[in-house]
Parts: C-alpha cells; sequence; structure tokens
C-alpha cells in the first residue's frame, strides 16, 4: 500500500452530483494504465496485469486464485453505496474488491466499454 | 460417536458452494463439532454410512478459496489434506463439492485439490437450481475433461445422494493399499499455474456446459435494488431493525416461560429440601446463577437464527459490501460487521466469527471490542435501572424516555466499540490497510435443516459453557457471599433482613468495604461494590446480588420491586443510577469473553489487555457520568 493510496482512500465521499467517485478516480487517456478502479458501473475491461507484482504477499494473487487473470473479462456491476469498494462481475460470479485493491489490476487499453 | 478408527473422507469445497448442506444431507444427525487441536477452527465431523456394515467418518473441512492458505480456516484445510497435521491422519478420499451455479469459480478449488493426488469424485451442488436457471451439465462429458468421477447433487431433493455414496466406496476400495505419497508439497501457485487451471476450466466447460442466457438471473435483479446507493442502506438498517425487534418481541414468551420454570424449581427446591448451606449451594448458588444464563437462550437463538438466514440467503455478504467504508473508517473492515453483530447477542460466538477475518490485526481490534457490543446479558440491569430511575413520559407520541435511553444504551456500545477500535487501529495495533476481496454468492431460500443444525449447534455450544464456566464461578461466588458464616443481632429474624446481614459480613461483603474508597468517586457504596465483585464472571448475577444486599430478595424474578427498593433508597441516586448504566455498558464483565479470547488468540496477553482496558475505560466514563450528572 503507497502513502498517497492511503491519502486518497481516506478522502470522504463526495457529495454533489458532479463528483462522483468515479470522477475522482483516474481517467487520462495517456500516462498510467488504466485500472480496474477507473471502471464505472456497467463499465468492462480485459485485465491485462497486475502492478503490485514486485510487493510482498501481493493481493493480486489471490485475485487471480478469484479467477481475475490476465485475458478475463471483468465488469464493474455496483459501487458500494458509500464508496470505498466494487461488485465486480467475473467468471460468472460477483466479487467484492476494494477501489484501493482494484487499482493493482491493469487493464487492456482499448478493451474498456458498456457492457451489452 | 468415535470415527477416529474407520478410514476418513474429506469434504472440502469453496465457501458458499453448499458444502455444509451436503453434509448435513449425507450424515443426518449424526455429526459432531469440536476444534482442531492449537488452532480455533471449527471441526466437523459426521458417520457415512456406505452400506450395511460399511461406514467411513466424513470430515466436513473449513470452507476455502484456495489451498493457498489466507486464513487459518484455509490453513487447516490445505494442511489436513497434505497430511501435514500431527494430530488428523490425511483422509483416504476426497469428497470435492462445487456449486453447479456457479461452477467457472467452484471449479478452481476442485482442480487444486486434484493436484493433491487422493483418490476423488467431484459432487455438484444445487443441481436441481442450476436447471432451474437454464444451466445444463452434461456430467460424462465433465467427467472426461476434468479426469475424476462427476456426481449431480441436489440436498434439499436428496437427488444423487446414493450415486455418490457409492462413487465414495469405489474410491474406497480402489484405493485400499498404501497411502498416497505424492501431493504432500506446497501447491504451485505462480501466476501460470493459476492462468493454467482456469483455461482448464474454461476448455471443460465450453464442452459440458450449456447455458441459456435468456433465463432471467434473480440475483442480479435483487442486487439492483439490495446494492442501490441508496436503497441498499435503508434496506441494511430496515432489515437489521426489524431483526432486533422480532429478537425482543418474540424471545420475551420463552424467556419468561424459562424464568418461571427456574423459579418454580427454586420453590420446590426449597420446600423438598432441608433448609442449609447444601440447599442453599444448590439453590442460590448452582440454580440461581445457571439459571440467570439459561434465560437468555431463546434470545441468543433467535439472533443466531437471523443470523444464519442472512448469511444463507446470500445476504450477509452484500451488508458487509455495502458497510465496509464505514468499517474500515475505524480500522475494522466489512467482514467484522458480522462477529460485531452477533455480539449483540453474546460476545463469546461474536468472537468465535471474528476466524473469518484473514487479517490478524483487524481480527484482534475486532476481538477487543466486540465485548463493548450491548450483549443480551446487559439486558436485565438496563431494564431495571431504566424502569426504576427514567420516566416513562411520552415523547414526540411513540417514543418514551425509556425506550430511548434503552436505545440510547446500545448506540452508546457501538459507539464506543468503533471509537475503540478506531484508536487501537492508530495506536498499539497499527498496520497497513487490509485487503478485502469475497465473493458474493448467489441469493437462495435458506434450507430449514442447515438452519435447525446451526441452531443446535449454538445451544449446545452455550449450554456448555453455562455447565462449566458459569456453573463453577457461580458456586465460588455463593461461597464468598455465604462465608464466614455471621450470627445476626439478638432480633434480626425477618429472613430478607438475616440474609442482607450475613452477605454483609461474607468475604464479598467484607471485600466491598474494602473496595469502597475506590468506588465511591463513581458514586457506588459498599453494597454495590458487593455486586459489581459477584458479575464480575457474568454481568446477569448483579440484578440477583442486589436483592439479596438491599435484603428484598430477587428470588421471584421481579425487578419492579428491586428497582423501588433502590430509588427509594437515600444511598441510590439518579446519578448513581446512570453511572452504573455506563459502568455495565463498558466493563469486561465477563468470565467467558475472557476465556474464549484467551482461546481464539492462544495467548494470556489479549484477555489481559481486553480486561485492563474495559475495566479503565468503565471506571473513567463511569466517574465522568455520576459527576456530570450530578451537576444537572
Amino acid at each position: 500500500m503507497m502513502p498517497a493510496d492511503l491519502l486518497t482512500y481516506a478522502k470522504p465521499i463526495p457529495v454533489s452530483s458532479s463528483s462522483t467517485p468515479a470522477a475522482g478516480r483516474a481517467r487520462s487517456s495517456g500516462g498510467p494504465p488504466r485500472t480496474l478502479a477507473a471502471l464505472t458501473p456497467g463499465e468492462r475491461g480485459v485485465v491485462s496485469g497486475f502492478s503490485d507484482r514486485d510487493r510482498p504477499n501481493p493481493i493480486s494473487s489471490r485475485m487471480m486464485e478469484m479467477g481475475l487473470t490476465v485475458g478475463a473479462t471483468v465488469e464493474v456491476a455496483h459501487e458500494a453505496p458509500f464508496g470505498g469498494a466494487l461488485a465486480v462481475r467475473c467468471r460468472g460470479t460477483l466479487l467484492a474488491v476494494r477501489i484501493a485493491d482494484a487499482r493493482v489490476v491493469e487493464l487492456e487499453r482499448a478493451s474498456a466499454g458498456r457492457a451489452p | 460417536m468415535s470415527t477416529a478408527a474407520l478410514p476418513r473422507v474429506a469434504l472440502v469445497g469453496s465457501p458458499n458452494s453448499g458444502k455444509t448442506t451436503l453434509f448435513n444431507a449425507l450424515t443426518g444427525a449424526r455429526q459432531k463439532t469440536g476444534n482442531y487441536a492449537g488452532v480455533t477452527v471449527e471441526k466437523k465431523e459426521g458417520l457415512l454410512a456406505l452400506g450395511p456394515g460399511l461406514s467411513v467418518g466424513l470430515l466436513d473441512l473449513p470452507g476455502a478459496y484456495s489451498l493457498d492458505a489466507r486464513t487459518p480456516d484455509e490453513a487447516v484445510t490445505a494442511d489436513l489434506l497434505r497430511g501435514a497435521r500431527a494430530d488428523e491422519p490425511r483422509p483416504r478420499a476426497i469428497i470435492a463439492v462445487a456449486d453447479a451455479t456457479n461452477l467457472e469459480r467452484n471449479l478452481y478449488l476442485v482442480l487444486q485439490l486434484q493436484e493433491l493426488g487422493l483418490p476423488m469424485v467431484l459432487a455438484l451442488t444445487m443441481a436441481d437450481l442450476a436447471r432451474k436457471q437454464g444451466i445444463e451439465v452434461e456430467r460424462d462429458e465433465l467427467s472426461r475433461r476434468l479426469g475424476m468421477p462427476v456426481v449431480l447433487t441436489s440436498a434439499r431433493r436428496k437427488e444423487g445422494l446414493a450415486d455418490l455414496l457409492e462413487q465414495v466406496g469405489g474410491l474406497l476400495e480402489s484405493s485400499a493399499s498404501a497411502p498416497h505419497e505424492a501431493g504432500r508439497g506446497a501447491i504451485d501457485n505462480s501466476p501460470q499455474k493459476i492462468i493454467h487451471r482456469y483455461k482448464t476450466i474454461e476448455h471443460a466447460l465450453r464442452a459440458a456446459l450449456r447455458k441459456n442466457e435468456k433465463a432471467k438471473d434473480v440475483t442480479r435483479a435483487i442486487d439492483k435494488v439490495v446494492l442501490h446507493r441508496v436503497w441498499g442502506p435503508l434496506i441494511l438498517v430496515v432489515s437489521f431493525a426489524l431483526m432486533f425487534q422480532m429478537i425482543f418481541s418474540l424471545a420475551e414468551y420463552p424467556m419468561d416461560a424459562l424464568q418461571h420454570a427456574v423459579d418454580a424449581l427454586e420453590a420446590l427446591g426449597r420446600t423438598l429440601l432441608p433448609a442449609g448451606d447444601l440447599t442453599s449451594l444448590i439453590i442460590d448458588g448452582v440454580l440461581a446463577g445457571v439459571g440467570a444464563v439459561v434465560v437468555f437462550i431463546p434470545q441468543i437463538l433467535l439472533l443466531f437464527a437471523f443470523i444464519i438466514l442472512f448469511e444463507d440467503s446470500g445476504y450477509m455478504a452484500r451488508a458487509a459490501f455495502v458497510l465496509d467504508r464505514l468499517m474500515t473508517k475505524v480500522g475494522l473492515n466489512g467482514r467484522a460487521f458480522i462477529p460485531l453483530l452477533s455480539a449483540f447477542a453474546c460476545a463469546v460466538p461474536g468472537i468465535m466469527a471474528t476466524r473469518t477475518i484473514e487479517n490478524r490485526r483487524d481480527r484482534l481490534v475486532t476481538i477487543l471490542v466486540a465485548p463493548l457490543m450491548t450483549c443480551s446479558a446487559r439486558i436485565p440491569i438496563y431494564a431495571m435501572l431504566i424502569a426504576a430511575f427514567i420516566p416513562a413520559t411520552r415523547v414526540l407520541g411513540v417514543f418514551t424516555y425509556q425506550g430511548l435511553t434503552m436505545v440510547g444504551m446500545y448506540l452508546f456500545g457501538v459507539v464506543s466499540a468503533l471509537i475503540v477500535a478506531a484508536v487501537l487501529k492508530r495506536t498499539a495495533l497499527r498496520g497497513e490497510v487490509s485487503t478485502f476481496i469475497m465473493e458474493m454468492p448467489t441469493y437462495k431460500v435458506p434450507s430449514l435443516k442447515n438452519l435447525a443444525m446451526g441452531l443446535w449447534d449454538r445451544a449446545r455450544i452455550f449450554l456448555r459453557k453455562a455447565g462449566t464456566i458459569i456453573l463453577a464461578v457461580s458456586v465460588v461466588l455463593w461461597a464468598l457471599a455465604t462465608y464466614p458464616k455471621a450470627t445476626p443481632p439478638a432480633g434480626m429474624t425477618e429472613p430478607k433482613a438475616v440474609a442482607a446481614y450475613q452477605l454483609a459480613h461474607s468475604f464479598a461483603g467484607q471485600a466491598g468495604h474494602a473496595m469502597e474508597p475506590f468506588i465511591e468517586p463513581l458514586g457506588y457504596n459498599w453494597k454495590i461494590g458487593v455486586a459489581l465483585l459477584s458479575s464480575f464472571a457474568a454481568r446477569e448475577v448483579v440484578l440477583s446480588t442486589l436483592g439479596t444486599v438491599y435484603a428484598i430478595g430477587y428470588s421471584d424474578g421481579d425487578s419492579a420491586g428491586l428497582g423501588d427498593t433502590l430509588r427509594k433508597s437515600p444511598d441510590f441516586s439518579l446519578a448513581t443510577a446512570l453511572s452504573l448504566l455506563v459502568f455495565y455498558a463498558l466493563a469486561c464483565q465477563c468470565m467467558s469473553t475472557l476465556a474464549i479470547t484467551r482461546r481464539e488468540t492462544n495467548s494470556w496477553r489479549w484477555p489481559a489487555v481486553m480486561f485492563t482496558y474495559m475495566t479503565a475505560l468503565a471506571y473513567g466514563a463511569a466517574f465522568v457520568t455520576f459527576h456530570l450528572a450530578r451537576l444537572l
């Protein structure tokens, strides 16, 4: 867990409709890779990698075991009502994943889009 | 029932795979629960009759997502299957369990199990539900692709169970010789291997699974509401509020009945047995002490019934998901919600329920704050003090000051627990934010059989506690309050006055006098001191002690009489009552909680920490309450 992540994570839930939690997350086209945390409910993407492999005891190994493997399609089904976590559909199951953890999951750049 | 000498078969599956339902269907009532040595993981074992005269032991291993263990539960499953636990022999065969409606995810563990090299059969559960959802499994094709026998079962309809037993018999016959040495090492969990397992699953399912995509997905429909930004939290609040309302209103009648039964037994004992110390020990010690606790069984069972129903229906995982953000604010995580909710009935099952929390620090914090939640043992003293000292005046039409104070006491417990958790996470139990990844199961209609067996289990655990710790402590406290014998002054003949005199001069009474200087700042006299001491082990006995020490008796279960006496007593002001309410909300007066904490944390350190901080907190808060209340 990077200190910067911690700070973002501890931010209060935005209340105004113009700044939903998703808007606060990275949405740039260039720069760092798009992550699972950037998807809004209804959007899907394809897992391309994990950014925590060099950390000790990476969360990504458990995520992979839960089905979020490279190449798997993921869809954000819901955002937790108070924020902080996403309900992610993957391989026919719904998984609860914290947004802080979802930042570790990188998505293929061209893959994101709305679910049919 | 002992299955030690029998060959053992292990039942293994992911959480929510329908494993427990299958276990109950296979073994019926022929099961027992215990603990694995050295760890606090629950061990469930049953007798599986394969045919006439042929039985094997069936071990229901804790649910695991993976054999690469992350929780104590998963570690037991992984170690036992590898034959790495000294106290448990390696099972001879495995029944792998996978939910037919969630095969892709569930088969992951099954493939890991296959790598262990033990003879195994795959039992697909909820086959009837799968068909209803338009999922068609070609059993022979799946069996061929995965390289293991497959049986479609439905525990609810008793479908496939005979077939499963036959397969297990076959496995044992073919593997009757030497124990398997393969698969004893650690599981390979490189990313390549994980991807390979999922590829195998994808290929197998593409060949063996037909899915009618048009079938309506009930879970999705329910989740649209239950996980909705507005409706989700609202449903959560309403369902848990309803739950508590129902627990209290429904439990009232059986609790009254039990109380009457205990009173009747006491009365019967007094008429049948000769007056003397032995009779007093049986009635005032054993019956009063154990009876005071047993009376709570309806409430505890009702709470567990709701928890089991929420859990089995699939709602509990959603509640944890919705609340995770709020829980992380105070340094806990969404999974702490279930233990803390259980602690409203009793901290003991609450602390036992922390086992599903992966992160050790999160788990410790949850254990340490669980006893601050208002357990049902606090209800009698709250009810008595509130009825006696708080006016029943109506406010806003439907509420009364008394009702609001009761709600306030519950909130006080919750807020204290959250504050202490936040403080602990920022000081002694500092650590990185834990991770949280959890499967949200599909919604299911809970099985009544699971409910009944779960409740029976809880009732047994609770009665065992009442029969051991509480019985022992009741006897010790009875002795402290009975000896040394005092001779009442001449002219004192009224039995209640004699009893009060006796208590005042007993060891407990002397201790109460000795501690008076320490508790006077809280507004308590020596009589309350005696009550504090006697309720040290179990807070619910405070009423009977107060009854005795104020010389009115309490054996008739009449708390209104006690309340009246206290209110009229010059040494018991409103400030004292409020201070006592706060003290009982925060103090750790529960031997069983300390014992279970010792067992769950495997050290005396954490029960010591728990006792110290709670007592200090109770003392400080009661002090402040007393002095503030006197100013008003």
